[in-house]
């Protein structure tokens, strides 16, 4: 029986055996940057009502700022 | 029939001058001599003349340290003269008494410079200079005390990843925009302390923390464009909710202080698309042959990281400087949020129930 990765690693061609990420791991490393457990529970929970959205737009994508460059505090402010 | 696309450069990133007067552990360029046969104040002057051609928004010096090259206030009135919005990136090492007023004079649409530790301990060392602290906090005193749009950009590696909540403490309710970047093992930098997968979702979630704590106006913090994809936790990480794919050639262009044009500054030379003294950046730009591994992108291309992804077709594979300097390969960035969401979420680990 596939576990959802096994079957995610069947599907994309990827190498089962490879390291994957440890959520134990990510909460220890989010406590050294003073988030508590509570926090980072609070933030992963958040799944998505507001997800990440695709834009389907005719044209080619747009510069939103952030990239291998700077952003100005005046894109922020928006 | 294929409709053919119009781009338009939305930001111009600029190598100044190679030329730099630190000698920093992540610098993806490996700077410090100029590189040989830099463009001169003519050639410079003429590109600042083509960028206006081909309606750049933005133009972005960068280094080298930019302000190393004597013409820069020359070229950034060059820019600003023709409506164009100039953003300077600066190590903020042994500025000249009379830089700021000159950079104030140009209205800049953003001064940036890097901090890349919250105590002179780890900054100086990273930018391998002692004093580089001090000096830094001295020029960000400098330019907010006459108001300019200033800016922090802070690199993380694995040697400065825990002075995150520190450099919060100094950037704390300064007025001072925050874009939080990833160091990748390119240049000089070493990939032994590059930050693993788990270490960047956790710098991830130390943003979106950030963000929900405190408002734009107390500390305006985003993840740049290494930070993404299509996370169920965190959607939104950095200026927009959308992720449409690298835009390396595509509304970003680069220049090399030689005159090499290419996609990003991120990638490898192996994509440098041509230079302005044989070809004018013009006929670059508007070339159908130019920055086809964005532009004529196929889910074909996809690597093994990325391959099957159902975002494939418009992610391309995240940030093609991550992907390149991480896999030696376009379209195949090992850091994703999604998928590293997918996963942790295999043991319903993402809602944190094994703990």
């Amino acid at each position: 029986m596939y576990t959802c990765y096994m079957l995610t690693c069947k599907i994309r061609g990827k190498n089962m055996n490879q390291k994957r990420t440890k959520t134990t791991e990510i909460y220890k490393l989010g406590q050294t940057l003073g988030l508590n457990t509570d926090d980072i529970k609070a933030i992963l929970r958040h799944e998505s009502s507001t997800k990440e959205q695709m834009v389907f737009a005719i044209g080619p994508p747009l510069y939103q700022g952030g990239y291998y460059g700077t952003i100005s505090i005046n894109d922020l402010s928006q | 029939m294929q409709q053919k696309q119009h781009y338009t450069p939305g930001q111009v990133v600029w190598e100044l001058t190679l030329k730099c007067n630190l000698r920093c552990i992540h610098c993806g360029s490996a700077a410090g001599k100029p590189r040989p046969n830099e463009l001169s104040t003519k050639e410079a002057i003429k590109l600042c003349q083509d960028l206006a051609e081909i309606n750049t928004k933005e133009v972005c010096f960068m280094g080298g340290e930019p302000f190393l090259r004597n013409d820069w206030f020359q070229l950034g009135r060059e820019i600003r003269d023709r409506g164009i919005k100039l953003l300077i990136i600066s190590n903020g090492y042994r500025v000249a008494n009379d830089t700021i007023s000159k950079l104030a004079s140009l209205q800049p649409y953003a001064v940036a410079t890097s901090l890349d530790g919250g105590t002179a301990m780890i900054h100086d060392h990273i930018r391998g200079t002692n004093g580089s602290f001090k000096k830094v906090m001295g020029f960000l005193s400098s330019c907010r005390a006459i108001d300019l749009p200033t800016t922090v950009i802070t690199t993380v590696n694995k040697l400065n990843m825990n002075d995150l909540p520190l450099i919060k403490e100094l950037l704390l309710g300064k007025n001072i925009a925050w874009q939080i970047q990833v160091a990748t093992p390119e240049g000089r930098f070493p990939r032994n302390y590059a930050l693993s997968k788990e270490e960047y979702y956790a710098v991830a979630l130390f943003i979106t923390s950030l963000r929900k704590k405190y408002t734009k106006k107390e500390l305006p913090v985003i993840g740049a464009h290494c930070f993404g994809y299509h996370s169920r936790a965190f959607p939104g990480i950095g200026l927009s909710s959308t992720w449409n794919g690298c835009v390396a050639g595509t509304s970003i262009l680069s220049i090399k202080s030689n005159g090499d044009v290419i996609g990003c500054l991120a990638i490898p030379e192996n994509y440098i698309e041509g230079n302005i003294r044989t070809r004018s950046i013009i006929e670059i730009w508007n070339s159908p042959e130019s920055f086809s591994y964005n532009r004529k992108f196929t889910v074909k291309e996809l690597g093994e990281n990325c391959r099957g992804c159902f975002y494939g077709e418009t992610c391309r594979g995240g940030c093609m400087g991550m992907s390149t300097a991480f896999t030696n390969q376009p379209h195949n960035t090992p850091f994703c949020f999604y998928t590293i969401e997918q996963e942790l979420s295999t043991k319903n680990q993402l809602k944190g129930r094994t703990l």
